[in-house]
């Protein structure tokens, strides 16, 4: 008992310096949080102190892209002692969740890549400062103009485009010519493409029983998918808002003609059922997918999925997406985006971030390692962004790209319930007019509120 | 002044300075939280808007009436029933065949603990690669042996993704029931178990009689830990299908994660997490006094 009296209270002190320590801890990175703020009123960098500053961003946690963003990163360094990079690499799945969060709780990154799903939100939240405030307007009058008008909200450019990527059909040659086909002519129509796809997927499977398929179309229920969904649409000649930004997705023909599509190809076992486009990437990389519609970024992955490195290119091509019903190569276009944030500590440096980032210099560093594209007009059309046929494709498919309707901060989710459709036509036994009385109206109250 | 305290208060405030650190923490990290989600619960909260007003009660109306959320406590409670019956089951096979003198006991005792000491997010994504349509090692067992004709696509088909969300499931959590229910085992007299083979009670009386009576304060609160841990399943969902395909695995914690994070309707996914609490409390309540009738 009398042990017991003399531990009891060394523990009970022991405890509470434990919590007090833990409490320390955080009170301590709390100062160092205000020394930053600090630094918001009188910026350190034009004092010469340095400063640091932290880019949320998914490419340099990604396989594909790491190297790039490190050379980057090194290289804005270089050019700017004073300016440290902290690098908050989150997943993309998780990517805009976590930046809208972090945010809310007024700790945002000041710098934030985004994408035409991700920028409504994060105007729609007051993430996002205009552009127009922290980059020149040279700059700003720089940018193509599909990529311009996706991210002007109210006359204000709320994000900065970066690297566009329209999305252009790939084949694969040795697929091609076990079906009998011209491995160096791929469909330029869309019914031709689904002869070529019937074709290949008339091979059944390869000599070690994998399936092989004729076209990868995404059957997932992910909002990717969506965008793929509405792409198809395109070909039919739909579109999902109107000018006022009201739903249209369900007039005309062209959602239930896209349906149909699916359905033939899922049910024919023409493209796999339920993959998402994580699945069909390596489907095509290792020869069990004849075609597959997918951006800029496609060489690299292919490259890396294969085994193979470069010497895979010899084994597909690329052209654009072949024409449909609207007379023209339908197609949509992702694009990377830069975001400087509303909360942020460090304007002045987070834009210097941008600036260098959708600089010549930086693009084309990124152009040589990842084939992307710039949203800028003085450098697209430059000589080293144009060196080769599979550039070359990719610069005529993004003539007649769209970008996405996604103004509405709710679009992201709208592409996901879109998919319920495809689910519903493909295993769920409904008729396309089924599906879209079903889903289009949970969409449309979406919208709404 | 010299004031004199009693024993008794000596040890209240000795007790209360032991207890202090524990309740700040507990403080900070749970009831904070909770209290806040209770508060936002009761208004239009939208992280795409800084403003926030009392609503009067709208996000309970709104839920109350909506048919995705009774969806998603269907899928939620069907997911809980079928992983926790089939754990109890799987785990007492498993821990009766461990309390037997087998060889090897020990060398399988330790092993049956590797896939609970894996993290959710692994098993997750190990399974990802077991049910791949194309690829999946599943699909080519089962094309080998017969079974099937064709591959399934296991995750993405809405006959089978609830089912191969629970089969997942149960491989990760089956191994923590054996191990409970194998030390309630052990904690058993062998003295009983004489005495019925005396009078000459078989297997399944020994059983039923005897070691099912005996683990009942075990099986208690075995049930109750996978029953509530599985309420809050959110891993394995959104690693595996995400909700999908076309809702069929739209649990209560994916549906609170969209209404977060997709329409941006924080006060909304604020209710369903107090309709949850509340739910969960009722039913923990309910099956503790369920399980200890007897017992008083």
């Amino acid at each position: 008992m009398k042990a017991w009296r003399k531990l009891a209270p060394v523990a009970a002190v022991l405890s509470l310096s434990m919590a007090i320590t833990a409490c320390g801890s955080n009170s301590g990175s709390g100062t160092e949080a205000n020394t930053n703020a600090g630094n918001t009123d009188k910026p350190a960098e034009t004092a010469g102190a340095p400063v640091e500053i932290s880019f949320a961003n998914w490419i340099s946690v990604e396989d594909g892209t790491k190297e790039a963003y490190n050379q980057l990163i090194a290289e804005f360094e270089k050019a700017n002692p004073n300016i440290k990079v902290k690098s908050i690499g989150i997943p993309f799945a998780q990517f805009k969740d976590q930046v809208l969060v972090s945010s809310a709780g007024g700790n945002p990154p000041d710098v934030t890549m985004s994408n035409q799903n991700f920028t409504p939100a994060f105007v729609g939240a007051q993430v996002a400062e205009p552009m127009n405030n922290v980059l020149d307007q040279a700059i700003l009058d720089d940018i193509v103009d599909g990529s311009k008008a996706g991210v002007t909200f109210d006359d204000k450019v709320m994000a900065m485009p970066w690297a566009p990527h329209p999305s252009a059909l790939f084949w694969n040659k040795k697929l091609f010519e076990k079906a009998g086909l011209d491995p160096e002519k791929p469909p330029t129509t869309w019914d031709e493409m689904i002869q070529y796809a019937q074709k290949i997927a008339a091979l059944g499977k390869d000599e070690n029983g994998t399936s092989i398929y004729g076209i990868g179309e995404t059957g997932a229920s992910d909002s990717y998918t969506g965008n793929m969904l509405l792409r198809m649409t395109y070909s039919y000649g739909g579109k999902f808002t109107d000018d006022s930004g009201a739903v249209v997705y369900d007039q005309g023909t062209a959602l239930k003609d896209s349906l149909l599509y699916m359905q033939n190809l899922i049910n024919n076992k023409i493209s796999p059922k339920g993959a998402a486009m994580a699945d069909l990437r390596p489907m095509f990389a290792t020869g069990a997918l004849g075609m597959i519609i997918d951006g800029d970024f496609g060489r690299t992955n292919f490259r890396n999925m294969s085994g193979k490195g470069a010497e895979f290119d010899k084994e597909w091509g690329v052209t654009t997406v072949p024409v449909g019903k609207t007379g023209r190569s339908e197609t949509f276009f992702t694009e990377h985006q830069l975001v400087v944030t509303a909360g942020g500590k460090n304007k002045e440096a987070a834009s210097k971030l941008v600036e260098f980032l959708v600089s010549k210099e930086a693009m084309g560093i990124y152009h040589k390692l990842n084939g992307v594209m710039s949203a800028r007009k003085s450098i697209s059309t430059l000589p080293e962004m144009n060196e080769d046929d599979y550039s070359k494709v990719f610069n005529e498919q993004m003539k007649t790209a769209s970008p996405l309707p996604s103004k509405n901060p709710k679009f992201d989710n709208a592409m996901k319930t879109s998919t319920d459709m495809i689910v519903m036509v493909t295993e769920g036994g409904k008729s396309p007019d089924e599906a879209i009385a079903t889903v289009m109206p949970k969409i449309k109250e979406l919208y709404q509120k | 002044m010299n004031v004199r305290l009693t024993r008794q208060n000596k040890n209240i405030i000795f007790a209360v300075v032991l207890l202090l650190p524990s309740i700040l923490l507990l403080t900070l990290t749970i009831i904070s939280p909770l209290i806040k989600s209770v508060m936002m619960s009761f208004t239009d909260y939208s992280l795409l808007s800084p403003e926030q007003s009392w609503n009067n009660f709208a996000n309970y109306a709104e839920l109350l009436r909506s048919s995705e959320f009774y969806h998603s406590l269907r899928i939620t409670l069907t997911y809980v029933v079928a992983t926790v019956l089939l754990d109890l089951a799987l785990g007492m096979t498993l821990a009766l065949v461990l309390n037997r003198k087998i060889r090897f006991r020990g060398f399988f005792r330790s092993i049956i603990m590797i896939p609970w000491a894996i993290p959710t997010i692994v098993t997750a994504l190990i399974f990802m690669w077991i049910y791949q349509g194309d690829y999946g090692v599943l699909n080519y067992v089962l094309v080998n042996l017969g079974i099937i004709d064709d591959n399934i696509n296991w995750l993405r088909t809405t006959d089978y993704a609830l089912a191969s969300i629970v089969v997942v499931a149960v491989f990760r959590q089956t191994p923590l029931v054996t191990v409970m229910l194998l030390a309630g085992l052990q904690g058993i007299s062998a003295s009983l178990y004489e005495a019925a083979r005396i009078d000459g009670a078989n297997g399944w009386q020994v059983f039923t009689r005897i070691t099912l009576p005996m683990l009942k304060p075990v099986i208690t609160s075995v049930s109750l830990i996978m029953i509530v841990n599985n309420f809050q399943m959110f891993t394995l969902f959104f690693t595996l299908t995400n909700g999908g395909p076309a809702g069929s695995t739209t649990s209560l914690a994916i549906h609170t994660y969209f209404t977060a994070f997709s329409t941006y309707e924080m006060g909304k996914a604020s209710a369903i997490g107090v309709i949850w609490l509340v739910l969960l409390f009722a039913f923990s309540t309910i099956f503790t006094r369920i399980m200890n009738r007897d017992d008083r």
